[in-house]
């Protein structure tokens, strides 16, 4: 099984964040703050699409608990959350997938990422353990959760078929 | 994915590459060091002991070698800062303690039992993400990780 990715797609993205740190060194996930150099098209489903540079893609930077948990139910969607690590194959790979799907989706979801060495108390509470991890939030409460890399087909049918079920 | 590529960049973290001009102490200390490097020593290692334990296991590295990279990467800086391999796809409520329980030391248990790699550094042939090499070279790690 390929990905069906034929290109990546850079997305305009800002750090949701206490702290303004503008340093590159502050940096712990670089593609976030990726400016978009050039709209990429990328296939899928067999149509061409071209990335718009907007901001539904997201990664809190050391948020406490609390502050995450406001994120969650202050959004008006439901919030796909990606629990990474830098040093995490997976996690890196997903990266570009996350980027096509959030563009893909931007009406349906937000997205949003958390860097479990910055924040291990957010971690610590959602019993994160094998990364990535990606809990669907949907009103603040975790209503669909699962492990490791996917390709973004499968991701967005996963996604899809959970924003189906009602509780 | 850029999976069918040559070469795979991933963008993640700031390492302090040896172009770099080293840093200035400054009397502004807001800047904080996000991720650093692993050592050039460690990482060898690393990459050492990942294409012999894929030989002696008969598994097969990622057809993204990216992802080898960044993992092989990932066990080289736990093995600077906790003195063993921790797997780097994993969070720990405390990473020394658990460096020092074993259970999560690379090869790890799963591995060791059930050739079970989630960081998808060592992968069974019938994994989808399996490819064909069993070796990975200094250049290949710093060519994909080279924006990290």
């Amino acid at each position: 099984m390929a990905t069906s990715v034929a290109a990546g797609v850079h997305g305009n993205a800002t750090i949701v964040s206490s702290q303004s740190v503008n340093t590159s060194r502050k940096l712990s996930h670089l593609s976030s703050l990726q400016f978009p150099t050039q709209l990429r098209s990328f296939t899928f489903r067999n149509q061409t699409f071209k990335s718009k540079p907007t901001l539904h893609l997201v990664e809190a930077k050391q948020q406490t608990l609390t502050s995450f948990v406001d994120v969650l139910e202050n959004s008006d969607k439901p919030v796909l959350v990606d629990f990474f690590a830098t040093w995490c194959g997976p996690c890196q790979y997903m990266v570009p997938i996350l980027e096509q799907v959030s563009a893909l989706m931007k009406d349906k979801i937000q997205i949003l990422k958390i860097d479990t060495e910055e924040n291990h108390s957010i971690a610590q509470e959602y019993g994160i353990e094998a990364l990535p991890t990606f809990i669907l939030f949907k009103d603040g409460k975790p209503f669909d959760r699962f492990e490791g890399a996917l390709a973004a087909e499968k991701l967005i049918q996963r996604i899809e078929t959970s924003l189906k079920v009602e509780h | 994915m850029r999976a069918l590529q040559a070469s795979t960049s991933y963008s993640a973290g700031f390492g302090i590459s040896a172009a770099a001009p080293p840093p200035r102490p400054s009397r502004h200390r807001h800047v904080i060091l996000a991720q650093v490097e692993p050592s050039e020593k460690s990482v060898e290692i690393m990459r050492k002991f990942s294409e012999q334990y894929a030989r002696r296991s008969a598994t097969y590295f990622c057809v993204d070698k990216g992802v080898t990279s960044v993992v092989i990467k990932g066990l080289a800086e736990h093995k600077d800062t906790l003195g063993a391999p921790l797997c780097p796809c994993r969070h720990y409520d405390d990473k020394v303690a658990e460096a020092q329980q074993g259970f999560w030391n690379c090869p790890c248990v799963p591995m060791r039992e059930r050739k079970e790699c989630h960081c998808m550094l060592f992968l069974t042939p019938d994994n989808d993400f399996a490819g064909q090499e069993q070796a990975i070279t200094l250049e290949e790690i710093k060519e994909t990780t080279a924006n990290m």
